[in-house]
Parts: C-alpha cells; sequence; structure tokens
C-alpha cells in the first residue's frame, strides 16, 4: 500500500472530524501537517471524543523529556535537598545531547518523606531511571 | 558604464539565461549525521550549507516565556568570493542576515509539540562559494534542513530575488549582476497562504517597477517551493526504501 | 532486548534493568566500546587499526585559487585557498606566506558551540602550521612578485563540515591536496604605480617539497591500539598519537599526548603510518588528475 507522504503547510483533514495529533497543527477550520511524513488516522482516545490524525516522521528526532516520559540518566551532583542527574535516554531513545533535570529530596520515595537523606540514595555516577513530573523538573521513583 | 550588458540585444543574460529563468538548481538533504538536521543547496554558483541543532537545552539558562529560541549564525567562507574575506567576529552585515533569518523562522515554528517551550534550536549556515542570491539559498537551505531535523513547522519558507534592469525585470540575480548595481529585491514567501514573510530590497527601485520585480519573485518562490517539496519527498521515500 | 523495570529497593550500585544496545552505548560509552575492543573489532565494525575509508576531490571551489575536500568515513572538510599580494618583511624580502587555519564551526557537531575558535582547532591550526614551516612545504621565495614589495600570501582555510573524530588527519590531507590545486595568475609589479598587475586567468602551479601526510592513532585501556579514532572513542582514550610522514618516508612529525606508551607501540605506529600516508598520496594523485583532466 502506497502511503501517504505530506509535507509542512499541508491540509489534512477538517478540524470538525479530527483532533490534532503529533506532526500536526489546527487553524481556522482545518488541520494541516508540520512535518514531513506519513499521514496516520488513530481511533479516539477515549468515546465521544474525534478519531486523531497524526503525521508519523520515519526519521528520528532528537528525544527531548517530556512529561510522563520515562528517563534514564547518571547521577552528576548531589547536595542536601536536591539531586542533579545528566538525562541521557527518554524511553529507548538516547538523546543526541544531555539535559539536565532535578530530584527534589521531597520526591524520592512517597513515605517517611522527611527521613530522606540525600547522599544515601544517591551518588554521582549512579544510573536512575525516573518518571518526569514537569517540563525540566524530574520526579524520581526509585524503587 | 558597464563594459558587458546585463542583457544584451538578443535578450540574455551575462550567464546566458533569458530574464525569468531561475539558475540551474539542485538541493539535498539529510548530508551530515551529525546535525539533526541538514541541507545543501547549489543555484548556479552560490553553495550553501546549513545545520540545525534542536530542540536541545539552551546553553545560556535565560527563562524566555515566550517559547523557544531560535540562534541562527550565518558564516561565509573567507575563500567564497573573488575577495577574501577575514571573518572578523562580529560582522555586523552577517549578525544582520542572521538577525532577518531568524526572524522569517521564528513565526513559523510550532511550538507545544515535540518542542518544550524552555528548549533552543540553533541554525547553522555556511556559505561556501558566492555568486549572488546568498540570503535567498540561505532562507531555502534553512526551510530544508529544518524539515529534515523535524522541526514543526508550519509552512515551507521559500526565498528567490529579483531586480529590474531598463524595461525588464530578471530572477535569481547572480554576482555580476548584483555588483552591477541592478536593485535587487529578496522574497520570501510562505506559499500555502501566499503571504510575503520577508522583504529586503539593495539599491534603488522606482515604485513604478516594484509590482512587476515583486511578481517575478513571487513566481521564483513558487518554483522554489516545488524544488524544496520534492527534494524532501525523495529524501523521505528513500528512508521508507531503506527501512523496508 | 526490552527495557526492564526493577522493583528492588536498593541504594546504589549494580542496575537491576536491563539495557537495549543504544541506551547502554549513551549510558556505558567505556564499556560499550571496550566489548568490543577486547574482540578486536570497534564500534564500528573496523578491526583495530584500520583507518576509515577516504575521498578526495579537488577543484570544487570556483572562486579560491585552489580548493580540496577530504572525507575520512564521516568526518569531512573542505579547504579553500585564497591567494592575496603583500609586503614581505625586511628580512626576508623575497619570501612569501602560507596562513594554514582550521576551523571546527558549531555547524560540524554538537559538541562545538558558537563562538572563537576552541583549544581543539587552536591546537590542530598551529601543528598544521609547524609542519609547514619545518618540513619547508613550499620554497616561500616562489611566491615572490618582486623583491622587497610584494609577494604571495596564501591562507589556506579549512573548514570542517562534519566532525566524526580526528580532524588532524583529515586536514592536512585537505592543504596538500588544495596546495596542489592552486593556480597562480602571472604577475607583474608596476615600479611606478606601485601595484600588481595580474593576468586574468590562473595558469601556475605550485611547487611542493614534502607531501606530509597523517595519521592519528589512540590507546584505548591502556592497552589497545586503534588507529584514526572516532569522535565517540577519542574521549574514551587514554592516549594519542600523530605520526607525520612524507613521500619520501621521512618522519616528519610526532605528536603525542595522554599517558606514556610502549616504544614498540610507537614502531608499530610508524609502519601503519607510513602505508596510510601512501594510500592517500594515491587518492589526491587521481583526485588531481581527475580534476586536471576535466
Amino acid at each position: 500500500m502506497a502511503s501517504l507522504i505530506v509535507t509542512p503547510g499541508e491540509r489534512i483533514a477538517h478540524a470538525a472530524d479530527y483532533e490534532a495529533s503529533s506532526g500536526t497543527y489546527e487553524r481556522d477550520e482545518y488541520v494541516y501537517a508540520s512535518v514531513v511524513g506519513e499521514k496516520r488516522e488513530l481511533p479516539p482516545p477515549a468515546g465521544g471524543m474525534r478519531p486523531l490524525i497524526q503525521v508519523h516522521r520515519k526519521k528520528e528526532t532528537s528525544a527531548i523529556p517530556e512529561i510522563h516520559s520515562i528517563v534514564t540518566g547518571k547521577v552528576v551532583r548531589v547536595k542536601p535537598r536536591e539531586a542533579t542527574v545528566s538525562i541521557l535516554v527518554v524511553g529507548n531513545v538516547p538523546v543526541r545531547e544531555s539535559f539536565q533535570g532535578i530530584i527534589r529530596l521531597q520526591d524520592v520515595r512517597a513515605t517517611e518523606r522527611d527521613k530522606v537523606q540525600m547522599y544515601k540514595s544517591f551518588r554521582p555516577g549512579d544510573i536512575v531511571r525516573l518518571a518526569s513530573f514537569a517540563e525540566m523538573e524530574i520526579e524520581g521513583t526509585w524503587g | 558604464m558597464s563594459r558587458f550588458d546585463i542583457v544584451s540585444p538578443e535578450g540574455l543574460r551575462v550567464d546566458g539565461r533569458r530574464p525569468p529563468e531561475l539558475r540551474r538548481l539542485s538541493c539535498r538533504t539529510g548530508v551530515f549525521a551529525q546535525a539533526d538536521g541538514s541541507a545543501y543547496i547549489e543555484q548556479g554558483n552560490t553553495k550553501c550549507l546549513v545545520a540545525v541543532y534542536g530542540p536541545r537545552e539552551p546553553s545560556k539558562r535565560l527563562l524566555t516565556e515566550k517559547g523557544p529560541t531560535i540562534n541562527v549564525e550565518y558564516n561565509v567562507a573567507s575563500f567564497s568570493s573573488g575577495e577574501r574575506k577575514t571573518k572578523m567576529r562580529k560582522d555586523r552585515r552577517l549578525m544582520e542576515i542572521a538577525s532577518v533569518i531568524k526572524q522569517t523562522f521564528e513565526p513559523i515554528i510550532c511550538y507545544g509539540q515535540n518542542v518544550a517551550s524552555r528548549s533552543e534550536i540553533d541554525v547553522n549556515i555556511q556559505i561556501l562559494q558566492l555568486d549572488g542570491g546568498a540570503l535567498h539559498a540561505a532562507i531555502n537551505a534553512t526551510t530544508l534542513a529544518m524539515i529534515d531535523a523535524g522541526v514543526p513547522m508550519r509552512d515551507f519558507v521559500c526565498a528567490c530575488s529579483a531586480g529590474w534592469y531598463k524595461d525588464t525585470a530578471l530572477l535569481d540575480l547572480n554576482h555580476l549582476e548584483e555588483s552591477a548595481d541592478v536593485p535587487t529585491l529578496t522574497v520570501g514567501l510562505l506559499p500555502k497562504s501566499g503571504k510575503v514573510t520577508l522583504l529586503s530590497l539593495e539599491s534603488r527601485l522606482h515604485l513604478d517597477k516594484f509590482q512587476s520585480v515583486l511578481e517575478l519573485a513571487s513566481q521564483g518562490c513558487e518554483r522554489m517551493r516545488d524544488e524544496l517539496d520534492s527534494t524532501i519527498r525523495k529524501a523521505t521515500q528513500e528512508l521508507a526504501k531503506t527501512a523496508l | 532486548m526490552d527495557i526492564d523495570t526493577a522493583a528492588d529497593a536498593t541504594t546504589n550500585g549494580a542496575s537491576h534493568f536491563t539495557l537495549d544496545a543504544d541506551t547502554f552505548r549513551k549510558i556505558h560509552p567505556a564499556e560499550y566500546n571496550r566489548r568490543f575492543i577486547s574482540q578486536g573489532v570497534r564500534a564500528d565494525g573496523r578491526p583495530l587499526q584500520r583507518f576509515r575509508k577516504a575521498n578526495v576531490n579537488v577543484g570544487s571551489i570556483t572562486t579560491a585559487n585552489g580548493s580540496s575536500m577530504v572525507r575520512l568515513g564521516n568526518t569531512t572538510v573542505i579547504c579553500g585557498i585564497k591567494a592575496e599580494v603583500t609586503e614581505p618583511t625586511p628580512e626576508a624580502p623575497r619570501a612569501g606566506f602560507l596562513v594554514p587555519n582550521l576551523d571546527l564551526p558549531a555547524l560540524c557537531s554538537p559538541q562545538f558551540r558558537p563562538g572563537p575558535p576552541g583549544e581543539l582547532a587552536q591546537t590542530i591550526s598551529e601543528y598544521i602550521n609547524q609542519i609547514c614551516t619545518s618540513t619547508n612545504l613550499l620554497n616561500l621565495d616562489d611566491l615572490c612578485i618582486a623583491s622587497g614589495q610584494a609577494v604571495w600570501v596564501l591562507h589556506a582555510d579549512i573548514l570542517c563540515l562534519n566532525y566524526e573524530g580526528n580532524a588532524l588527519d583529515a586536514a592536512l590531507a585537505a592543504l596538500i591536496a588544495a596546495l596542489w590545486n592552486v593556480r597562480l595568475p602571472k604577475s607583474t609589479y608596476d615600479e611606478l604605480e606601485g601595484t600588481v598587475r595580474a593576468a586574468a586567468t590562473n595558469t601556475i602551479p605550485l611547487v611542493l617539497n614534502r607531501l606530509p601526510l597523517a595519521a592519528t592513532f589512540g590507546v584505548f585501556d591502556a592497552q589497545h591500539l586503534i588507529a584514526d579514532p572516532t569522535d565517540q572513542e577519542e574521549p574514551l582514550l587514554s592516549s594519542q598519537l600523530a605520526i607525520v610522514v612524507d613521500q619520501e618516508d621521512n618522519l616528519c612529525g610526532i605528536l603525542k599526548e595522554g599517558s606514556a606508551m610502549d616504544r614498540e607501540r610507537m614502531v608499530e605506529c610508524i609502519g601503519l603510518a607510513r602505508n596510510r600516508a601512501q594510500a592517500l598520496r594515491r587518492l589526491i594523485d587521481e583526485a588531481l588528475a581527475k580534476a586536471d583532466a576535466s
């Protein structure tokens, strides 16, 4: 089946029929492609919503951490109330250049938060895997 | 008075073209592996290379609320033209061009998806050989490199130059024509909406002639768009083939 | 291989999740490379002492007096040489100048940021300059137009377009190829006007006394010798060694940095460098012949 390749600026759907998803943008009453790739339709994420339309890029983009992504990194600095992590991998994809994230004392574990000691939990050089909490800030789920 | 005719009595330009002809064009994307996106354009004898890095973490920790910053570096190789260009770090002319290109692309980038708001996109433009039309070659190559890098954009930005000489509008001026005081208008167009996003004029152009020159340059932009679009599609199809 | 999410409460030490190859390479680069090198092969598949495939072409920049483009694997450099007229120094009234310079711009790799030239570019530029002087690469007197009044200065600007390790080998090869491609215009000095008049076409080639070419090696884990390191390997090396050899098998220069190296190792490198220089010279010859033919 020949895949339909669309380029940025190409109109791909009516906004009334589809929800603009990754690789697209909405303007006036239409959805347009914002990257080059294959046009794809996905079923609606929940009942009562419109199906999704997205443009799937074949070439890998440099991964960047987003909210709720799982990241893997190396601890570079430990301070009493926070540890700095150099993020190296987002999901399964290594980043081209590392990003920095912070693990805060209160995010280290869910119970007995006041008893957490940063130095006992992390050392520079440790490899950690975390769920990102907010852009550029990481909540550690260390367990 | 110049020694040669910009347009000969037979209607030919110094390089043998007719007034509304574009120079031979060749475009490629994904030329270098280190950059997130890259492109190389040859328009006549003008050779331009662009590498895009990003989105990446900002090198300076400035908290801009507006959105990702685009940084543009515009460099011209010292061996690129007849007279050697010594590279002065803060050459104002180069910075001016970089600034124009930055302002052209900033409003085109889609924020929100895949581009975190506190991230940076670095565009590095390198002119390897100059024969007129450097600004529009740089813009076209930047469009290709941005698309190659996966930076989401509302539309292509296509650019072309045109000028006026003795009752004729000329398309895509080369260095000889630019330096012979032919007024040169560089136009950047968003082909989807037909809106003009960049307008840059060197030298004086009579108001009466402006419309024709703008029209010709815009047509040039449309043709560039077709070229850029087919380059992108071909590259994507190649990628699909190797993936299978 | 899939990533396992661990559910063990340990404070540090052994990771309990398995990683796929790309992730592993990113997080433990030394270990990743070690697994290959200890088996006699490198991460890019080369045997330890193999140099990357080289590619040379000349004359593509028509605005320059001479130009070349050299690719070593994916490391790509372009050299453009522009000739200008200048006044000689009083101590050497017939001597012209050769000014080589390497630029590693932000364009060529994410590791270089915009700004003034970094240490690596400056070090390599300086070294190349030294090689040019110490080998008497060019007879600077050949660049004389009028003694005491006008000489040529050759600005050889080497620009890296894509950096994947080992800029020195590529830069020196590009310089040599471009110099050989240089054509100067026939010029005369007008005593009365104090100006130089040059012919419209460039026809005069340069005479190169020596063709020095470099071969760079690295030592990994203080034991394994690898040739032509990539940008991924460079930060993991305990020492690096560059050997410059000319067309008569003369040793023109050795540049060493990092921890101490065995004498036998160095002698081994010299042998390999000789072969590499020969192979590069052949490629340069072919490129020049192709340019002349067209």
